[in-house]
């Protein structure tokens, strides 16, 4: 099973006049500026295709009709497959779904609480409890298999994630050709066929451009074998206000627009009515520190905006939600995730990222997950609103106590009572109580539930021959890719 | 700097569509017709029967027809003025920006030095109201906790002195339910303002008083209102109904419930004082009576009850207050960063006039201070991501993003140069290296909050009273708690 919440009345946090400059503002710097593709082939391809391209320096220029033709092709509606088909869903823009966030190099120990390097097994581990978690939707690679060959690490993290999770994979670590088609053909032997992939993707993918304004070969090139494959690949950009971005919340919006803009075009011009979808973790630099905030005003700020902007244009969003800057799941963790559920919950995001990270993403912690999911769980329930029809309104009841009076023993407060959202997180107990158990808190419960499903949560396995597939394609690709020596 | 942060109004979301809130309000009038309210007070009986209200003098319940309901609830002014001591601090309530307080009025507060649970004192509420009186966050100073070793009787006169010599910003004298107490706040208030009229001219104290819920308004509250709304003292209606138990199993009955209880208070003021300044406070919430365990703080329903009745008060045209905090954690824990930003986000796109809850734990029953400081953070990244940005040419910087082009960085530029310090800082997020962070032994949000509380407590000197003033307080004080021993 899994949980969506509600789009409903999404809050608008740029004007009519504010999205309109954006916008115009993306256009001319899409004009003027262009981006740096860093892809011969690619480019060529664009010149072709209306693009003013400068091989020299690298750069193409889009004119203004091209991107407004670009983003008019790309399909409104995604399916997002599973290998189990009771998990797929479909992006239409009536509900967000929450996924698992990465790639981090380093998780928080479950035992100890502290900081050690990421393993396959981790990511094993992890991928298979975000499969026991009802609020998970999808699965990114939450954290490095960092134990295994660098060329080949984001094919042993697909095959983790298809062996652990039944559920929709996003692949955010293949940034070559290469790699791309080895996920390739891994989703195809999952799927089935690639009539099966290219109708109900069982993995999506995106791309991220490097800011400003760049794209590297790789990942663009990648980006066109996953939409020859007809698997969704977004794009998600990561400018940081004054440092990849202005100084500003209106430039680094400009910025962040036009790199994912400058991405959608680029695919959309080479692979027309390709799926893809808008992703933004647009954020700012701690001028004291020297580190990205993950959790100001401005990062809240972004999420909404750019919410906006992909509705405005009619394309799937996918937002940086969760991923606290705290360093644990503390005070800071529980009101910058508040902050940033709410956010993009509100401003109708389809797609909830970030759930487990901590330490400004550079780290993933399994029991911030399970408290990110109350987090989507809490929010969901208050989206979904009340009723108020005669029985809700409870006027017979309320007549009935009158003054001086309580409801705890009315029929009607039996028969409603489970009709409230329970938390599972909150401490609740005695003060003394809790005093004589040594202060326990949230934390602790997150840690003895994700504890729980790691001892018992099983996935269904993926079938045997489908399991001897993935090995060989493993196996070939190790040897195509890993020289002596990597 | 500013002595007050007010926070901008961002009317962006709404809980429930136009229709379901005319239901409420419909049923509102229904309880009010046909089941009304227990009003304690004889005395205030007796003018709304004049008034026209059906009263049943045996029992004290009070009925009330839907016209002489609207009637009395378009008295209510859509805004007001709360004036201060310092007159840079005075409030515009109702003018399109909004206030923060504290919260009030637990009895219980964790110890600064020990963060042991304790009685609170006068001490502390003194305390509290200089650390109020330092942070612009905090733009009106809440009795915050009780001062539990004054006289029970004259306690709320204790307090009033424990913030005026504390603060020069506007005081909400919460928690004061008897006629003898609301007697003393308004001779010590007049001192204060140094007589009635100017006491009326430039209120620097207002109150709410609260229903006993499900529908009593004590003799006591009533009383205490007549005093204060007579002499030209704000007065807000406050219900606090709980879910499960004074209320029905159902957000919307809660709803109902609660709104017929604030309405009903403010047609009685409005009866007996056409015009009087009022404001909507309802602190609906949830208790979970399926294991037994206590209020777990903001939940969903919270939310929505809460955002019902902002905009139930919206409907009525009435300055509203809302809630931010008063999680129900018993620690500055993720809970209660978590419910407190979920309550002030929502209080950011549903706002209110005035806002509360700065400060408390375990739902208001345990106040802290760390947390007064840490709630503040919350309000103050909040007023920072809702203030209007600048999207003009300059600020979006075109020709920069040229100038830096593909690859480039954009630190050294001349734009981030002029515009870097426009970004909200931090005070008590932690963006350290984790090397730091261990090192310092893992320190949390709230040890670095105690620095800050012990700063200020050592350095910040509020605007004195004048001596004779000062002598005058103490002189009334005396006298009512002589009154008070000898009744």
């Amino acid at each position: 099973m899994i949980r969506s919440v509600e789009l409903g009345r999404a809050i608008q946090v740029l004007s009519e006049d504010e999205l309109t400059r954006v916008h115009q503002a993306t256009l001319d710097v899409l004009a003027r500026t262009g981006v740096k593709v860093t892809s011969r082939g690619v480019l060529e391809r664009l010149a072709d295709t209306g693009a003013r391209v400068d091989l020299n320096d690298e750069r193409a220029r889009f004119p203004a009709d091209m991107v407004e033709a670009a983003l008019r092709r790309v399909p409104r509606d995604l399916v997002m497959g599973a290998r189990d088909p009771a998990n797929t869903f479909v992006l239409d823009g009536s509900r967000g779904y929450l996924g698992v966030d990465g790639c981090a190099a380093e998780v928080l120990d479950l035992d100890t609480e502290e900081k050690r390097p990421s393993t396959k097994a981790d990511l094993a581990d992890i991928t298979r409890m975000a499969d026991g978690l009802d609020e998970i939707a999808y699965v990114w690679q939450p954290v490095s298999a960092r134990d295994v060959p660098v060329p080949v690490q984001p094919l042993h993290e697909t095959e983790t994630g298809f062996r652990n999770t039944s559920k929709h994979l996003m692949q955010m670590t293949a940034v070559n050709s290469d790699q791309a088609r080895a996920v390739v053909e891994m989703a195809t032997a999952v799927a089935g066929n690639p009539e099966r992939l290219r109708r109900e993707p069982v993995v999506s993918a995106f791309q991220c451009s490097l800011s400003p304004l760049t794209y590297e070969a790789g990942p663009i090139e990648a980006a066109l074998v996953y939409a020859g494959a007809g698997v969704p690949c977004g794009f998600m950009v990561m400018p940081i206000t004054c440092a990849t971005a202005p100084a500003s919340i209106a430039g680094t919006l400009v910025v962040s627009n036009s790199e994912i803009v400058a991405g959608v075009v680029i695919l959309e011009a080479l692979a027309p009515g390709a799926p893809t979808f808008y992703g933004s973790c647009a954020t700012s630099l701690d001028l004291r520190t020297g580190v990205a905030t993950c959790g100001g005003p401005e990062d809240i700020y972004y999420q909404m905006a750019g919410a906006q902007l992909a509705r405005h244009y009619g394309i799937r969003s996918i937002m940086g939600t969760f991923a606290s800057g705290s360093k644990i799941y503390d005070w800071q963790a529980g009101v910058e995730n508040a902050f940033s559920g709410m956010a993009s919950v509100l401003s109708g995001a389809d797609l909830l990222s970030g759930t487990g990270l901590l330490f400004a993403a550079r780290m993933f912690s399994a029991a911030e997950m399970v408290l990110d999911c109350e987090t989507f769980g809490l929010i969901s329930a208050f989206v979904d609103g009340f009723r108020a029809e005669p029985e809700d309104l409870a006027l017979e009841v309320i007549d009935a106590v009158g003054p001086d009076n309580h409801c705890m023993a009315a029929p009607h407060t039996l028969a409603h009572m489970h009709d409230f959202w329970k938390s599972e997180m909150f401490e609740r107990s005695p003060w003394d109580r809790w005093e004589a158990e040594g202060r326990p808190g949230p934390s602790d419960a997150a840690r003895a539930k994700a504890k729980r499903i790691l001892a018992d949560h099983a996935v269904d396995p993926v079938p045997d021959d489908v399991s001897r597939e993935l090995d060989n394609i493993l196996a070939r690709y190790t040897r195509l890719l890993v020289q002596e020596g990597d | 700097m500013a002595r007050i942060r007010s926070s901008p109004f961002v009317r962006r979301y709404e809980v429930a569509p136009p229709e379901v809130i005319e239901k409420l309000h419909d049923a509102t009038l229904r309880v009010l017709e046909r089941t009304g309210v227990r009003i304690g007070s004889e005395r205030v009986q007796g003018r709304l029967a004049d008034a026209g209200a059906n009263v049943d003098f045996d029992n004290g319940r009070v009925r009330f027809a839907p016209e002489f309901v609207e009637e009395k609830l378009a008295l209510a002014p859509g805004a007001f003025f709360e004036a201060a001591r310092d007159p840079e601090c005075d409030l515009q309530v109702g003018s399109g920006r909004g206030y923060l307080g504290m919260d009030g009025c637990p009895s219980d507060i964790l110890d600064l030095d020990t963060g042991e649970r304790r009685r609170s004192t006068a001490e502390d509420l003194h305390k509290l109201a200089v650390i109020a009186d330092a942070i612009p966050e905090v733009a009106y100073v809440w009795t915050a906790v009780a001062a539990n070793d004054s006289p029970t009787a004259t306690r709320t006169l204790h307090e009033f002195y424990a913030k005026v010599t504390g603060t020069s910003k506007h005081m909400l004298q919460n928690a004061l339910y008897t006629e003898l107490g609301a007697r003393g706040i308004v001779e010590m208030s007049r001192a204060v303002a140094g007589g009635s009229d100017e006491l009326r001219a430039r209120p620097i104290v207002s109150n709410y008083q609260v229903c006993m819920s499900p529908l009593a308004w004590e003799a006591g509250g009533m009383d205490a209102m007549v005093v204060l709304a007579d002499a030209g003292i704000p007065v807000g209606m406050c219900c606090k109904n709980i879910a499960m138990a004074s209320a029905p199993a159902s957000v919307a009955g809660t709803v109902v419930l609660a709104n017929a209880e604030v309405v009903s208070g403010m047609v009685v003021l409005e009866t007996l004082y056409p015009g009087h300044p009022t404001y909507y406070v309802a602190y609906p919430t949830s208790m979970d009576i399926r294991d037994g365990s206590i209020d777990p703080g903001w939940g969903p329903e919270e939310l929505m009850m809460q955002g019902a009745c902002q905009q139930l008060a919206r409907r009525y045209g009435i300055p509203v207050h809302v809630g931010l905090g008063g999680t129900g954690a018993k620690t500055q824990n993720w809970q209660a960063g978590l419910q407190n930003a979920l309550a002030a986000f929502l209080g950011s796109v549903m706002p209110g006039d005035l806002m509360s809850d700065a400060g408390s734990l375990l739902t208001g029953l345990v106040y802290s201070y760390e947390s007064l400081l840490l709630d503040t953070e919350i309000y103050g990244l909040l007023c920072d991501m809702w203030e209007t940005h600048d999207f003009g040419d300059e600020a979006t910087g075109l020709d920069v993003i040229d100038a830096v082009g593909p690859g480039g960085l954009f630190l050294g530029q001349q734009h981030t140069l002029a515009h870097m310090r426009d970004f909200w800082m931090p005070r008590f997020f932690d963006r350290s290296t984790w090397e730091d962070w261990e090192e310092s032994g893992r320190p949390e949000p709230a040890d670095k909050a105690r620095e800050q509380v012990r700063e200020i407590l050592a350095t910040h000197e509020p605007q004195p009273l004048d001596a004779d003033l000062d002598a005058e307080l103490r002189r009334i004080l005396a006298a009512y708690d002589e009154e008070a021993t000898e009744g």
